[in-house]
């Protein structure tokens, strides 16, 4: 007797699920027939607590949207005020820096988190246990230069919070190095690994010529093969003064390219070297960082107004493009913050759309390597 | 700006390019600039302006070659108005379509994934519109649960 | 590709382990600082005697974690007798409050160690006296076992 479709709830509190969401598949046999995704496990309503404080107050809510990346939230957010209050050109040059370090740290951190999680999904579970365990010692990084490990708080409009102590670029430097030497067992443990290859090839394609349309962005984007990044495309903070390669398909580097593209494990692979390329905008930033201001004036916080209009910013997040429109009346309180947050393209369309002829067992490491994190599709 | 010279309206607002139009307009709009390279649909907002009794909607388009981008506004009011779906443009508009109509209310025709989305058995008023009180609503529904009594009972 | 270099991994089964046994064991930075430092935004310390009871950290306060006691044995040159109470319930620790203060009274210590078992030990009144990052404030109901067992219990696992 032939098997009728069945159908399958992954999450949410599946552990091959990137956090608090649901997928409701169709299956026949073990391949996936249709695919749904279900959130709603994490709305916060951040978007309407926004409209009801002021410029100041906003700034500890929007690093809670994303948990492994906080900083770009911070980043965006005083970009888009900043474009409205009229200082994008006063920004000060040495916050310039200190914030282009904050972000790449965040960047490190999340892309730890991102590819630990990845190995885990495919069932190496060393490498979760040491991606996270390194990516602690970012934390300590953080928690000397901004006081707190996981929200920061440090990033605001007009420059960065406090300045950046003078012995902590030795601190940095030396946990770079440290990041370095495990990369290198990282290749051998996984990204060398056989099953790394056998796995991973040609799983959740997602064509060159569909990507942009699709709306997919960042280091997905560059998989499929375009060599695009915000950083390079609209520089902010210091990214201008930086140089640094577009790490895209099919440039990889010392990695065989294996694919056509937009798979699985190129997305994967563009996010290692990603790694060691911020490492190394970092250490040009920390060089070229200039003494001086590191915060422009804030008029008195109560009475703080932001003229009328409506601004976009994006960042390069470690997920993709993270977007913050803010919309102002000229009053105390913005009128509308809405955030484009890069899963929300990746986790519901497109990952339905590329689920559909997967295996069961490929669904977990095809959401995985889209990075999916689902606080910023609920925001 | 490149944009402006293919759709040849809008203003320059902070850096962007900001065309306000018609509702009808819209959808020729967007068409004309993806076939001119404004190939990333960024995403759709929309934005309660209760002391016209309008919302606005902002489509936000972004172009790799030009890096331009563009915000397309319209206006629909606030009661009985409805805006066309234009999902088969870009796929993921069916997911901001989806949110605005749960969060503000805004029925999109086209649609047919106009499914609850964040809210689940949701009775009340749209939760994004400026007239929902969100204080008024916790005190109305979470004080009225009785507090739990045995704190040892139950696990 | 390899099928053998994966197994370099094997070489941390002589290694000592990542995690650290708080907090019986210290947590040091890579260059050997011992943290927290100074900058970590936990609990508030509030200078009585400086703090002017003007209200404003609880005007910037999104969570309203802040609320004010009158004082009435305190004597003070200008300003009111109240003093702010921070509920650690609601408190999010970013830090605005003090950053509005106009005296500079108010300021975030390193000190972030309370355990109890009664939430209402949560919403205190700062003061200058938990400052110091050693200080655990710890309900001695809540310990379920001695510091001296803990250490014994550390050593028998290794």
């Amino acid at each position: 007797m032939k098997m009728k479709e069945y159908e399958l709830f992954i999450g949410p509190q599946h552990p091959g699920i990137t956090g608090n969401m649901m997928y409701h598949l169709w299956v026949d046999g073990d391949t996936v027939v249709k695919a749904e995704c279900n959130v709603g496990y994490l709305h916060r309503g951040f978007e309407k607590l926004m409209e009801s404080r002021t410029w100041m107050q906003n700034i500890p809510l929007v690093c809670r949207i994303c948990v492994p990346d906080p900083d770009v939230n911070e980043m965006a957010y005083s970009m888009a005020v900043e474009r409205l209050m009229g200082w994008r050109e006063e920004v000060p040059e040495r916050a310039r820096y200190i914030r282009t370090v904050v972000l790449e740290l965040s960047r490190i951190a999340a892309y730890l988190m991102g590819i630990g999680s990845y190995a885990g999904a495919l069932g190496i579970y060393t490498l979760p246990q040491w991606a996270l365990g390194d990516r602690d010692y970012i934390m300590d990084i953080f928690e000397q230069l901004t006081g707190a490990r996981i929200y920061h708080i440090y990033i605001w409009p007009g420059g960065v919070r406090w300045d950046m102590p003078a012995d902590l670029p030795k601190l940095i430097e030396k946990t770079m190095k440290y990041l370095e030497k495990r990369l290198k067992l990282y290749d051998d443990v996984f990204f060398k690994n056989r099953i790394f290859f056998d796995r991973a090839v040609d799983i959740g394609v997602i064509p060159k010529e569909k990507a942009i349309e699709w709306g997919v962005t960042g280091p997905n984007l560059r998989a499929s093969g375009h060599e695009y990044d915000v950083r390079r495309l609209e520089p902010y903070a210091a990214y201008e003064n930086i140089d640094f390669d577009v790490i895209h398909y099919p440039e990889l580097g010392k990695f065989d390219v294996l694919s056509s593209g937009g798979d699985a494990y190129t997305r994967m692979l563009v996010r290692r070297l990603e790694i060691e390329q911020s490492i190394s905008i970092i250490r040009q930033a920390l060089k070229k960082m200039p003494s001086g201001e590191h915060l422009l004036k804030h008029p008195n916080w109560f009475k703080w107004e932001v003229p009328p209009g409506i601004a976009y910013e994006r960042v390069e997040s470690s997920k993709g493009e993270y977007g913050y429109m803010v919309v102002s009346d000229g009053g105390k309180k913005p009128v509308r913050v809405h955030v484009r947050g890069p899963s929300y393209t990746h986790g519901i369309n497109v990952a339905e759309t590329i689920l559909k002829g997967a295996n069961i067992a490929d669904v977990s490491q095809i959401l995985f390597s889209l990075d999916i994190c689902p606080p910023d599709i609920e925001r | 700006m490149k944009a402006k010279e293919i759709i040849g309206r809008g203003e320059e607002v902070h850096g962007r390019l900001y065309v306000k139009v018609e509702k009808q307009e819209v959808r020729e709009l967007i068409k004309t600039l993806k076939e001119n390279k404004f190939q990333h649909f960024v995403m759709l907002s929309c934005i309660d302006w209760i002391d016209d009794g309008e919302f606005e909607l902002v489509y936000h388009l972004w172009s790799y070659e030009y890096r331009e981008h563009v915000m397309i506004s319209t206006r629909i009011k606030r009661e009985g108005e409805e805006m066309e779906s234009l999902h088969d443009l870009f796929p993921q508009i069916e997911t901001y379509e989806r949110e605005i109509k749960e969060m503000y209310g805004v029925n999109f025709i086209g649609n047919e994934r106009l499914t609850p989305f964040f809210l689940e058995g949701w009775p009340h008023m749209p939760p994004m519109r400026k007239d929902f009180d969100s204080k008024k609503f916790i005190k109305d529904v979470f004080e009225s649960i009785p507090p739990v009594e045995d704190e040892d009972e139950g696990i | 590709m390899s099928v053998i270099k994966p197994l370099k991994a094997w070489k941390h089964l002589l290694k000592r382990p990542h995690t650290i046994r708080y907090p019986y064991q210290e947590h040091v930075d890579m260059e050997g600082k011992r943290l927290p430092t100074e900058v970590l935004r936990g609990f508030h310390s509030n200078d009585l005697e400086k703090c002017i009871g003007c209200k404003m950290c609880g005007m910037i306060c999104m969570n309203d974690a802040i609320s004010y006691e009158e004082i009435p044995e305190l004597e003070v040159e200008k300003g009111k007798k109240i003093r702010p109470i921070i509920d650690y319930g609601r408190c999010c620790y970013c830090g605005l409050c003090t950053e509005v203060c106009p005296t500079g009274s108010l300021k975030l210590t390193p000190n972030f160690k309370l355990i109890d078992v009664d939430r209402e030990k949560f919403r205190f009144m700062p003061t200058q006296l938990n400052v110091k990052r050693d200080d655990y404030m710890v309900d001695e109901n809540a310990i379920l076992f001695s510091p001296e067992e803990y250490k014994e219990k550390v050593k028998g696992n290794k």
